[in-house]
């Protein structure tokens, strides 16, 4: 068998081809269908991403100004200090992601540029959710510290056994957590990630 | 207020040369789109993926278009964009064993028209060519297509020797799996 053999024979594929052509009516149809790549996924979920903050701000905002006492100026300048500087960082991570061009650079870039965007995304999903941890463990401590108080308790009011156990439950729940955000960072574009290595790795390796 | 006018000037512009790029990039597509059907066939087994890949390279394509300026040659700037659509490819598919999706492609092959010893080579050399990984299955395309190394290199982005490093490689696999079939 000699390679000219198989170019001959894959040039020969026109029969199989034809079958499937396209007119430039059904051409001009599928122009006008949605983008399934992995960037579109990634910036249609910026998108929901951004609605969602912004949705969170305005619950936040009807929140402080219908069912609180006395709504503060800095409660009102926090929410919008919260929304804004979302606004910010997604249309800075929007455009990051955007500079990625599967059009316009050769296979080994693209994969270059793609892995390296997929990678600082899955990152930025652990530790945003890594950031989460601590606050909210901290909001528990304080909710809880405030009620102790409005009880009239102290701290020796429990037992070491009572504490030992309250700090097994934060402990737990936040390995917890931190396996379920790793989890999750991996679930989302892991294995995409793992197969455009595994291409970038193919094509950087030695020529020897 | 002029700055409204000269916005909104820039916009129908943008769309009045989208307009104009719009039939004779159908063109190049209705003339060209073998090598589209080629990639998809190269890197799918079932009807459902190969038309997803197929609109995905035609959105690709439609949205460099607008930005290509004939830096290279149509049919090179088209198999760059295809095979980087088909590599960095992501859609959340349910993994179904290779067997089924060959047997997929056996089975178009096998129903079409023309010399039936023909279709039976295409088939084995499909099957060879799907043991390959990704970026080997992409260098082989291009050479069988007639491009030269210099081309392969070009679109694939790597240099002119480790194209021919590449390429002896994956002749020496497809051989192992086409050589008893065509003996």
């Amino acid at each position: 068998m000699k390679i000219e053999e198989l170019k001959h024979i894959w040039q020969q594929q026109v029969t199989l081809l034809d079958r499937h052509r396209l007119d430039e009516r059904q051409i001009h149809d599928l122009l006008k269908s949605r983008s399934l790549t992995a960037l579109s996924h990634i910036n249609r979920n910026i998108l929901i991403e951004m609605g969602l903050v912004a949705f969170l701000g305005l619950v936040w905002l009807y929140w402080l100004l219908n069912f609180t006492t006395e709504p503060s100026t800095a409660d009102v300048v926090y929410i919008f200090a919260f929304v804004i500087g979302s606004g910010i960082f997604y249309y800075i991570k929007y455009r990051l992601l955007n500079s990625v061009s599967l059009r316009t650079s050769d296979l080994k870039n693209g994969l270059t540029r793609l892995s390296r965007v997929m990678k600082g995304y899955m990152r930025y999903y652990y530790w945003l959710g890594m950031l989460v941890l601590p606050i909210a463990t901290g909001a528990f401590c304080y909710g809880f510290y405030v009620e102790m108080i409005q009880k009239g308790n102290t701290f020796s009011s429990y037992s070491f056994s009572q504490w030992l156990l309250f700090a097994g439950v934060i402990i737990g729940f936040n390995l917890a957590a931190m396996w379920i955000v790793r989890r999750a960072a991996r679930w989302l574009y892991g294995r995409h990630y793992d197969e455009l290595k595994a291409c970038l790795a193919e094509l950087e390796e030695a020529e020897d | 207020m002029q700055v409204e006018v000269i916005f909104s000037k820039q916009k129908a512009e943008k769309r009045e040369f989208v307009k104009d790029l719009k039939p004779a990039f159908i063109r190049l597509i209705t003339t060209h789109q073998g090598i589209i059907h080629k990639v998809c066939n190269m890197y799918c087994d079932s009807p459902e993926e190969r038309r997803d890949l197929f609109q995905e390279i035609l959105l690709q394509l439609w949205k460099g278009y607008k930005s290509y300026q004939g830096r290279s040659k149509e049919t090179t700037w088209m198999y760059r964009v295809a095979l980087n659509t088909s590599i960095s490819n992501f859609r959340k598919r349910k993994r179904r064993p290779e067997e089924f999706g060959i047997s997929e492609r056996e089975f178009q092959l096998a129903s079409s028209e023309g010399d039936p010893d023909h279709a039976e080579k295409l088939k084995v050399m499909y099957k060879a060519i799907g043991g390959l990984s990704k970026i080997e299955k992409a260098i082989i395309m291009l050479y069988l297509e007639e491009h030269s190394y210099d081309e392969i290199a070009e679109i694939v982005g790597i240099t002119r020797n480790h194209v021919g490093v590449k390429i002896n490689r994956i002749k020496q696999k497809l051989k192992k799996v086409v050589q008893p079939h065509f003996s």
